[in-house]
């Protein structure tokens, strides 16, 4: 994704989504409004990923409803696959899967084969995408299985497979990961990467920002409404973390932070050789050492970047 | 509307095969609503002077037409209190999906009370009973049911909770339709009641009651396009 066009309209239809200086009130009736998003932007070119992170009440799930076209913005301009959201929405969600707050909801006397069933029908999906489908997301031979009998897991993988089902250009997934174990993650990163490479774009929140960072291209920070990009592309905040069994006394490169026993570092693979190198020299052993996504740091820097 | 009929379809058969896991409750739970609603019927019949089949009948298609109503706001949300917005992340009008997916649960309510309206009078009256009056009246109650079901399900969405008031409509269906002496020349325009009466004195033209029908479906279809742009503006499809 490229840094250089975060300002003006959303003038090109080419491109996947386009949200500019959103604000959002809720008013629900006899309640007192409630800004949820004060100045929201965003722009995804298609077959790119951007993940949205952010504190809890930053206004994540806000900005992908604006999105799906469920809320209309007080001010700012938004457009999905060059619709206005809120006027073509029924168009658009033929062309765009969303899941929200983690969770689509089905009757609990369903099982898994109705609840794909249904959903395929009201896309005008052929029947033979559902079994597709579940086999993609791990729910072969649980066609049968009650939804109120389902671990959280397999109901997450069901809430997924209903996203996918008819094979949208976009998808907006809010805390997609929820309750998926290690395997599943993997399973559900290289599903959602080859559908990346076939063209298909998404935007995802998430609060498992490690994970978060293995699903997206790039990314900006929600705080308080109002969202804020990163300096450059999301992979450069990408950091390598050491922990050594004592601190280190030599002079160290600019780019390393150092303290006490913890060190942190560019994820630049010459300089963690370099680094390496040296507390090999100096005798210093190398405790831990574990890689932060690009998501990972941004989200923990939280107001860093340009607003 | 074809993906939507199709969806409807599912949906019933889905409904259909859940029933059908149990098959004792299936059966024994369409033996006791048979006899619990003739038991009605005859009760309704006694205090409201009218022959007791047609007591029976009444009794049938008011509980059909009121289940409806009950149904309605709780199409697109899987019998539980979760925010509408799921219902809107299909693509189709909200509107046309609540008009379609109603549709079918009224077929499916219709089908099940006649049928068991039917064995019910086979065994007790000994004849079959005229399957137009009873699916005329049947269809006539559903129709007004189904509007103001869809202005319930519109203020459903706008405000969340309306159970209180579902409540009380449906004992004022029941109030309107049952009340002796109640006969006041507008009751054709009143859902449920309409419908009974016409039962009660099938001489009377079926016209104003299915007019006065339709009318309610218009205006329940056009509340609920309303509530959904209103939802939108205010934010508060994914209100709690």
């Amino acid at each position: 994704m490229k840094h250089d066009h975060w300002t003006g309209g959303c003038p090109d239809p080419a491109e996947a989504a386009c949200a500019q200086d959103l604000r959002v009130v809720y008013r629900p009736p006899f309640a007192r409004p409630k800004i949820a998003l004060v100045s929201a932007s965003l722009r995804l070119k298609r077959g790119v990923s951007l993940g949205v992170v952010g504190p809890n009440g930053a206004g994540k799930t806000t900005l992908l409803r604006v999105l799906a076209g469920l809320i209309r913005p007080d001010r700012g301009e938004a457009r999905v696959l060059g619709l206005d959201p809120v006027v073509h929405r029924p168009a658009l969600m033929r062309r765009v899967g969303v899941l929200l707050s983690g969770a689509r909801h089905f009757p609990d006397r369903w099982n898994v084969g109705d609840a794909l069933r249904f959903v395929a029908a009201m896309h005008g999906v052929p029947p033979r995408r559902v079994g597709e489908l579940m086999e993609a997301f791990g729910l072969a031979g649980k066609e049968k299985d009650p939804l109120s009998a389902l671990s959280l897991g397999n109901r997450q993988r069901l809430n997924l497979a209903v996203v996918f089902l008819h094979d949208p250009e976009l998808i907006l997934l809010d805390e997609p990961t929820l309750a998926l174990d290690a395997q599943t993650v993997e399973a559900f990163t290289h599903f959602l990467r080859e559908r990346l490479d076939q063209g298909m774009s998404a935007v995802i929140t998430s609060h498992d920002h490690a994970v978060l960072g293995k699903l997206v291209d790039d990314a900006l920070l929600l705080d308080q409404g109002i969202t804020r990009v990163p300096r450059g592309p999301v992979a450069d905040y990408a950091r390598v973390a050491l922990v050594t069994d004592r601190p280190v006394a030599f002079a160290l490169p600019a780019e390393v932070r150092a303290e006490g026993n913890r060190l942190e570092l560019p994820n630049d693979p010459r300089l963690v050789v370099q680094l390496l190198d040296r507390l090999d020299l100096e005798g210093i052993r190398v405790m831990e050492m574990h890689t932060k996504t690009g998501v990972e740091v941004l989200a923990r820097a939280r107001t860093g970047g340009d607003s | 509307m074809n993906a939507l009929v199709r969806a409807a379809w599912v949906k019933v058969r889905a409904d259909l095969a859940e029933q059908l896991r149990y098959p004792v409750q299936f059966v024994f739970g369409w033996f006791t609503t048979g006899a619990v609603l003739w038991g009605l019927g005859l009760a309704a019949a006694r205090t409201s002077g009218t022959e007791a089949g047609v007591g029976a009948l009444a009794t049938y298609v008011a509980m059909g037409a009121v289940s409806l109503f009950y149904l309605i706001p709780r199409l697109l949300a899987g019998g539980k209190d979760h925010p509408p917005e799921e219902a809107m992340l299909y693509p189709h009008p909200l509107a046309r999906m609540v008009a379609v997916l109603a549709s079918v649960n009224a077929a499916q309510i219709a089908v099940g009370l006649v049928g068991v309206y039917f064995l019910a009078a086979l065994t007790v009256t000994r004849h079959a009973p005229a399957l137009g009056v009873v699916l005329g009246g049947m269809a006539l109650a559903l129709l007004g049911a189904a509007g103001a079901g869809f202005l319930l399900f519109a203020l459903k969405l706008v405000f969340r909770k309306v159970d209180g008031l579902a409540v009380l409509v449906q004992l004022g269906f029941f109030a309107a339709a049952f009340t002796p002496g109640l006969r006041p020349d507008w009751i054709a325009a009143v859902p449920v009641a309409g419908a009974v009466r016409w039962l009660r004195e099938p001489a009377i033209s079926p016209l104003p009651v299915l007019l006065f029908g339709l009318l309610w479906v218009f205006a329940g279809i056009l509340a609920v396009a309303r509530a959904e742009r209103a939802v939108v503006a205010r934010g508060v499809a994914g209100y709690e």
